[in-house]
């Protein structure tokens, strides 16, 4: 197993007490793909979050690449076995494209070449821009880089919070299909949150989240 | 690159976006820069006055001195002279006593019966008188071997009228203490203000005048006596040496210096033998004068001296001293201390106050990166990285500061002269006083205080980038990436 959840809860204390996750499970193997799917301010991108040790849950368990994760151990999961791609791509914007792929590779202490690098971006068709400062890339452009970032140190789950939800359609199913084509290809285990029922039926598993909790859709 | 250094290097990079921070940070820089001149400049000249003063102390006066103690003065071996016929009945100086073959010249059968309240004579196993002054020369001289560049020579301080004739027809007289030329002084060469002469006239003693005689109209050559009283049977009588002018010498600072004539130590025994001399800035007036090469050595030097004579069993009847404990210098050393602790205590304040400007701009990045850092830590920055990155942040502006100030302190003291220059004509005299500064300011970059900026400087900076490191590592990841 990639990812093992288990009893999950998380409230939110401040200003009034919210339950977001109560008693959440989830497991998921290797190249697995779920969707998450949800209103907004059910709990998607806490969830997502937590999965991704950006955030501790108030109870339950969690097990990363067959590692328990805590407060220590957070970092450490973050850089070897996990990547995120966010709804508003969250590019460094003083470097370029290529600078941003390779930053993961940087943080792990791991040395990765520029034709790695140019590979990846190659991955998402944007080879011709590694030079290119992150701030003057489209929208489209910068959520490739974003993917492109994810699997720079080739991590076993890659977590994706709404990576079509800043683009416009053509972009979105661009996008949308490109992760999950690259996620297939590398042998990924993918955690996506969407609204998008179209990319969400491209998922092996679909979950919907709503009162804190986790329904599997047939 | 580290990863750290190189996002470090990025939000260093000033940027048209973020022109506020990009202008704190250049005027943080400037202002360490301009502090680190300050300190620079100020401590090398200061530092380097204090070498001036310190090479002018000891270049007459040794940096280290030997002199006889009262157990030295108390003892047998001193007195025995003023009974000993072979020694004319008078006691003998420290350069005398060496060069005699006898230590005792005390002849039983002939000579004076000793006084039964005198000191025991200080015997060796073998019967023989301990001889202080000639132990002392050999350990001195066994010595020189393992201390390169170590010398030694006994001096001699007596006191006699000097009148001078100068060529206009007048005569200059004043009272002046005399002490004997020392040969092997190394400085000496540095002292005299002229090339050697020969005195042909060999009745005339050459003598050494301080260079204010030169300054009152005294030329070399000029003939003059020196007039000491001397007891006869029946009253004081006026003696008269013969001097010649051989050159002047720049006395220093010593508070005597202008009243302080180097003669050849036939003439200070002469007068020492006639009557005793009270030195009036505390020196005694006979002991053994020791050069080293470094002044920095002068204390070990000092202390291995004191262990030798100890184990030669003379440690009681000499007084090892080095320069800072003399009478004439030991004030104006102790000052220049204080000073420059005072001045480190200044500028390392002012440097405090410089690199506490990086806290302010430091915090105002950390706010501004507030995204990029949790965007990092998604990555898996941990927050050791994330504070290395603030932290290196201030090291670099540190760093940056220290470099263009030491640039700035190197360009300064090599044009110091200009510099000076220009403060007179601006003010319409000296701006620095040569009586008290010289003729030129020291413009010597201090290794002393460039080390001292090179470790406070990145020091401080680091000091004042753990603050702003400390906030960026505590930022929560989660809800940063959510309100941004």
């Amino acid at each position: 197993m990639i990812l093992v959840a288990k009893n999950l809860k998380k409230t939110y204390r401040t200003p009034q007490p919210v339950e977001v996750l109560s008693d959440v499970s989830l497991s998921l193997e290797r190249g697995a793909s779920i969707a998450i799917c949800g209103r907004s301010g059910e709990g998607k991108t806490t969830l997502l979050h937590i999965l991704g040790t950006l955030e501790s849950p108030d109870s339950g368990v969690l097990e990363i690449a067959g590692t328990l994760s805590t407060r220590s151990l957070a970092p450490s999961l973050r850089r070897r076995s996990i990547g995120f791609v966010f709804q508003s791509f969250n590019l460094l914007e003083d470097f370029t494209a290529l600078e941003n792929v390779l930053m993961p590779a940087k943080i792990l202490r791991h040395f990765a070449s520029r034709k790695e690098g140019i590979e990846l971006l190659a991955s998402v068709g944007l080879a011709h821009r590694a030079d290119f400062p992150a701030k003057l890339l489209s929208g489209g452009e910068r959520q490739r880089v974003a993917i492109a970032r994810a699997l720079c140190n080739d991590p076993s789950l890659i977590l994706a919070d709404e990576p079509s939800g800043n683009l416009d359609a053509a972009n979105a199913l661009a996008v949308g299909d490109l992760l999950l084509s690259l996620v297939r290809e590398r042998n990924k285990s993918l955690i996506l949150a969407t609204h998008d029922t179209r990319l969400a039926s491209l998922c092996q598993t679909t979950y919907h989240l709503a009162a804190g909790k986790l329904y599997p859709i047939a | 690159m580290l990863f750290e250094l190189q996002v470090a290097l990025k939000y260093l990079i000033p940027r048209r976006k973020a022109l506020s921070t990009a202008l704190i940070s250049v005027l943080s820089v400037l202002v360490i820069s301009l502090v680190i001149w300050l300190v620079l400049v100020f401590l090398s000249v200061t530092s380097g006055m204090e070498k001036n003063w310190l090479q002018k102390l000891t270049s007459l006066h040794a940096p280290i001195r030997i002199a006889p103690t009262d157990a030295y003065y108390n003892s047998y071996f001193y007195q025995v002279d003023s009974l000993s016929a072979a020694s004319n009945y008078s006691l003998k100086t420290i350069g005398e006593k060496n060069q005699t073959a006898a230590s005792d010249p005390y002849a039983e059968d002939t000579d004076l019966e000793i006084p039964p309240y005198w000191s025991r004579p200080d015997r060796l196993p073998s019967g023989g008188l301990c001889d202080p002054v000639k132990d002392a020369f050999r350990e001195l001289a066994s010595l020189q071997a393992t201390i390169p560049g170590l010398a030694f020579q006994d001096y001699e301080i007596s006191g006699a009228l000097l009148r001078i004739g100068i060529s206009n027809g007048s005569s200059l007289s004043q009272m002046t203490y005399l002490l004997s030329i020392s040969e092997k002084n190394p400085n000496l060469a540095s002292l005299i203000m002229n090339a050697p002469i020969e005195i042909v006239d060999t009745a005339d003693f050459p003598v050494y005048l301080p260079k204010s005689y030169k300054e009152n109209g005294v030329n070399i050559g000029d003939r003059g006596t020196l007039s000491f009283s001397a007891p006869s049977a029946a009253s004081l009588q006026e003696q008269r040496i013969w001097v010649r002018a051989a050159g002047f010498y720049d006395p220093g600072i010593l508070a005597i210096g202008n009243k302080c004539v180097l003669v050849p130590n036939e003439i200070t025994r002469s007068i020492a033998a006639a009557n005793q001399t009270i030195s009036p800035d505390g020196t005694p007036t006979n002991g053994i004068f020791v050069w080293v090469k470094d002044l920095k050595r002068a204390d070990e030097t000092a202390s291995l001296i004191e262990e030798r004579f100890a184990a030669a069993g003379i440690g009681s009847y000499w007084k090892v001293s080095t320069y800072e404990n003399f009478e004439f210098s030991k004030d104006l050393l102790a000052q220049f201390q204080s000073d420059r602790t005072l001045l480190l205590l200044i500028a390392s304040i002012i440097l405090i106050v410089a690199c506490s400007n990086i806290i302010s701009l430091l915090v105002l990045l950390v706010n501004d990166k507030k995204k990029e850092i949790a965007i990092l830590q998604s990555m898996g920055a941990s927050f050791c990285s994330i504070a290395s990155i603030f932290a290196a942040c201030g090291v670099v502006m540190g760093a940056l500061g220290c470099l263009f100030g030491s640039l700035a302190a190197v360009f300064t003291l090599h044009h110091l002269d200009h510099l000076v220059a220009f403060l007179s004509s601006l003010q319409g005299r000296a701006a620095f006083n040569p009586a008290f500064f010289g003729h030129s300011l020291p413009n010597q970059l201090s290794g002393e205080a460039f080390v001292f900026v090179l470790i406070a400087t990145p020091l401080l900076s680091l000091a004042a980038g753990l603050i702003p490191a400390l906030k960026a590592s505590r930022i929560h990841p989660s809800s940063t990436l959510r309100s941004e």
